[in-house]
């Protein structure tokens, strides 16, 4: 074996050894971003899940078939606070009830605490507990980080922390964030939805 | 021959380079327009949150000639774009334009905060035909909001409600 063919073996070693950073770098971009991307579709999924529940509820305070059970709808929020809220209404069971079944029900939601979910990487997630009428509180870890409600009255003003009189809520502004559970290298993605104000129609009724 | 070689897996790096890319824009772009909708919907939720017209402010009415007329839709009196709150009846959202700077937060890590731009316009719609511009006053009011950002391109979000007159005799 000459000298020049040593060369050229140390030069395609060299080369094959580039080529095979490159394809161990470009797989690992791809793993990433699937990861990443993959993430970012749940955690969009889950944001229009949990607005698409939370929209469909809030708008049918003080809703009730049977008008007459619940007579001044304007009383329908029981608690007001930044993070839950306890409301009456009429749920929906279709397809033998569709409007409601005219009997008043309770929905409270309200969020657990971050240490709760401490299995999962991300320490800010935490649960979005939907409680109806007596039931066992109901939740699925969508990664919620964020659910706040600011309150207003019927003049557009923000009311402050404690709401001693619910009935003097007439609007109010709902802002959630959800964020991956767990994510690629601990970048986890962030997906906001801001519901400005959110007038149930049966709370002008005063 | 290598130099083939090497040619052809730059070429398929790139082009795997550029579908992430590709993905990873309409995921941000699609994170941006779930933000306008959420924009859009609180513009048309503040706008039903107050009274049909003018004249059924403070007391009902009975009549349809007394609703305010086509051609007066928008502010009325005292009223202000510029500030919101003295908007008191859902016509006064026509020809309304906003940018709401509550809602531009950073949503993406190397993203400048995100400004909307709204503009709403509101016609008299009849029940019968309700996508189309009725050129006399009725009992239903259509608003169109228009939500663009220079985030967003040249797309642009648009969402339509109808408000209609009702009141306990």
């Amino acid at each position: 074996m000459g000298f020049s063919s040593i060369i050229d073996i140390l030069g395609s070693m060299l080369i094959g050894g580039f080529l095979l950073l490159i394809l161990l770098r470009l797989n690992d971009s791809a793993v990433q971003n699937v990861y990443v991307n993959t993430g970012e579709l749940i955690v969009q999924q889950n944001l229009l899940e949990t607005i698409d529940l939370i929209e469909y509820d809030f708008k049918k305070i003080g809703y009730c078939k049977v008008w007459a059970n619940l007579p001044d709808p304007s009383k329908s929020i029981l608690l007001a606070t930044k993070h839950s809220i306890k409301f009456l209404t009429d749920i929906a069971a279709p397809p033998t009830y569709p409007g409601g079944d005219g009997v008043v029900d309770t929905i409270y939601y309200y969020v657990g605490a971050t240490s709760a979910l401490s299995g999962t990487p991300n320490p800010r997630d935490m649960m979005l507990y939907r409680v109806v009428n007596s039931e066992t509180a109901k939740s699925a870890n969508l990664g919620v980080t964020q659910f706040d409600i600011k309150y207003f009255n019927a003049l557009g003003d923000s009311l402050t922390f404690p709401i001693s009189v619910p009935s003097s809520v007439y609007t109010m502004q709902i802002s959630v964030t959800v964020e991956n559970t767990q994510a690629y290298g601990e970048k986890y993605s962030t997906v906001f939805w801001r519901q400005l104000r959110l007038a149930a129609r049966n709370l002008r009724n005063r | 021959m290598t130099i083939g070689a090497m040619f052809l897996l730059a070429v398929t790096v790139l082009n795997v380079n550029k579908n992430f890319n590709t993905t990873t824009e309409i995921l941000n772009d699609s994170k941006i327009r779930i933000l306008a909708v959420s924009v859009a919907t609180s513009m048309l939720e503040e706008a039903s949150s107050k009274s049909f017209d003018e004249q059924t402010d403070t007391a009902a009415v009975a009549s349809i000639s007394s609703l305010t007329a086509v051609s007066s839709l928008g502010l009325d009196g005292s009223e202000n774009s510029s500030n919101h709150r003295t908007l008191n009846d859902f016509d006064d959202y026509n020809a309304y334009k906003t940018t709401p700077i509550l809602d531009s937060i950073s949503i993406l890590k190397d993203c400048p905060k995100i400004v909307f731009k709204i503009f709403c316009k509101v016609d008299y719609v009849s029940s019968s035909s309700p996508s189309v511009v009725s050129t006399t006053r009725t009992w239903h009011k259509k608003m169109q909001i228009k939500v663009t950002s220079s985030a967003m391109g040249t797309d642009t979000i648009k969402m339509n409600t109808i408000y209609s007159y009702w009141y306990f005799r």
